[in-house]
């Protein structure tokens, strides 16, 4: 489905798809990325991708009227999108410590904690886009039976590397930050780091699975992630 | 080199952005006032998108142990160099050992310091700007050294030392055109909008510019979009934020206006309890 244009300030355009999402958006949203990166590049500053949306930014130079008038659009389903789609295994302990609102959850969900804890980490969850926080990944996946309303009063400080259930959605905190999600566990990685290219480390298009790990191994993972020498092992 | 010996209430290195990682959720950040600061550089020779110290009244009071050439441009405020008022018009010579310090502002809202070459602190991502985070710290603190490009004579040549630095004008309204969810606004939301007078709030910050109106208008969350600095977005429960540069990337409130460049340098320059309205282009 092709999606709209509009003008978005001075030097922006935001391209459209209907607010219904699905897979199908998610992989043209992908294309037109990949196609405005190759076809466009050199006028485009950057792109800030959405759940049905995504947002191109345009040298200053140039007339972004003009720039509309002129896009010749895609066949977003011929365009090859050269993505190595990377699955990676996310560690997160899910013990009492780390994961103040696990009781909450399970209460709310009518079932045991373990058993939250079995569904979180038995999906592979898709990385739509990273927004939010530098480096966060909003992700698509969370199994039904595990929505939770967000808390009501949101807490000034949520540690980095905490995983949270907030409504229909899960993810983990890449910074420290303010936040109402329900927090279930903890991730020892850092998620992004200033010192990698890109700075961080889930991009678009990617996939996620959580495992479980005990605090032994939070402790271990933490300390070679923090010495930059703990690699996340990835599914092909 | 220069030597904080006092932070003032809001101060941070900022160039013009930090371009390429909002894709990765990492701000645009960069000088509230393009206009004042890209001027404060130009006047000493420096490119426009050499680095700055922005800050907010009261400023900061700074040692330099070294020669430099700066100007300050942007919210209108004294400027003492060993406690002796200079003309602020111009560049200004400063010695070695000098300590600069300001007065309140008069008019607008953030000034910009410039020094001839630039201040050098680290470049992450591709920009100097602070970001907390990103770079060490969010603003500078008591203590910190902040390495600046050494003076040469040939340099010195650069600095247009007979031209003046413009004034800062303060408008009481601010260019917009409609944001991406304008369109689906009733009539009587968007006049309400567009015909209402502001007030910039006191808990403004370079993340964020909220704006107080008596006439409230309610509009419903979207599904999280971009947003962009200059994003004017309204919440479920009326509350109206203006998006500045250290804004997120994205975001899940209703985007009823966008601000022009030029009306995102006229919003920077309202001092909390002023009033304005909003102007559409179209």
């Amino acid at each position: 489905m092709q999606p709209t244009i509009v003008k978005f300030g001075d030097n922006g355009i935001l391209f459209r798809w209907p607010e219904a999402f699905n897979e199908e958006t998610h992989y043209e949203i992908l294309s037109l990325d990949a196609f405005l990166q190759k076809k466009y590049g050199d006028a485009i500053n950057e792109t800030v991708l959405a759940y049905t949306s995504l947002a191109a930014f345009l040298k200053e130079s140039l007339d972004t009227d003009e720039f509309i008038n002129d896009f010749e659009w895609p066949q977003l389903d011929t365009v090859e999108v050269n993505l190595e789609t990377v699955t990676y295994v996310v560690p997160v302990c899910y013990e009492p410590h780390f994961a103040m609102d696990l009781p909450r959850v399970a209460e709310h969900c009518g079932m045991k904690e373990e058993e939250v804890i079995l569904l979180h980490t038995s999906v592979t969850y898709d990385v739509r886009f990273i927004g939010f926080l530098p480096g966060f990944p909003y992700l698509s996946g969370l199994d039904r039976r595990l929505y939770t309303p967000r808390i009501e009063e949101p807490r000034k400080f949520i540690e980095k590397g905490s995983v949270g259930i907030g409504g229909k959605q899960t993810g983990i905190y890449t910074m420290n930050s303010p936040g109402g999600w329900n927090i279930i566990g903890k991730c020892p990685l850092n998620l992004f780091d200033i010192n990698n290219s890109p700075p961080s480390l889930f991009r678009p298009g990617d996939k996620l699975v959580f495992k479980a790990i005990s605090m032994e191994e939070f402790e271990r993972i933490g300390s070679l992630a923090d010495r930059g020498n703990f690699e996340i092992k990835k599914l092909l | 080199m220069i030597e904080v010996q006092h932070p003032g209430i809001y101060s941070s290195v900022q160039d013009l952005g930090r371009f390429g990682n909002r894709r990765f959720g990492v701000p645009l950040s960069g000088v509230m006032d393009k206009e004042m600061a890209i001027a404060a550089n130009l006047i000493l020779g420096n490119p426009g998108s050499t680095a700055v110290l922005e800050f907010a009244s009261p400023g900061p009071r700074l040692f330099f142990s070294k020669p430099a050439i700066i100007a300050v441009a942007g919210a209108a405020t004294t400027v003492r160099v060993n406690g002796e008022e200079v003309n602020t018009e111009s560049p200004i010579l400063v010695e070695t050992n000098s300590l600069i310090s300001f007065g309140r502002a008069t008019a607008g809202v953030w000034s910009y310091l410039s020094v001839k070459g630039g201040i050098l602190s680290p470049e992450v991502l591709g920009s100097r700007s602070f970001f907390p985070g990103v770079t060490k710290s969010g603003r500078i603190e008591a203590g910190d050294i902040l390495e600046v490009a050494t003076l040469s004579e040939l340099s010195t040549q650069e600095v247009a030392w007979g031209d003046k630095l413009p004034q800062i004008e303060i408008y009481a309204e601010v260019q917009v055109y409609p944001g991406p969810e304008f369109s689906m606004l009733s009539e009587i939301q968007k006049l309400a909008i567009l015909e209402s007078e502001y007030e910039v709030s006191p808990q403004s910050n370079r993340m964020a510019t909220l704006v107080h109106t008596s006439r409230i208008v309610k509009v419903p969350e979207i599904t999280t979009g971009p947003v962009q600095p200059g994003t004017v977005q309204v919440t479920p429960s009326g509350k109206m934020v203006v998006l500045m540069r250290d804004a997120q990337t994205t975001g899940g409130y209703s985007r009823v206006l966008q601000l022009s460049d030029i009306g995102f340098s006229q919003i920077t320059r309202i001092s909390p309890g002023k009033k304005f309205r909003f102007g559409l282009l179209q």
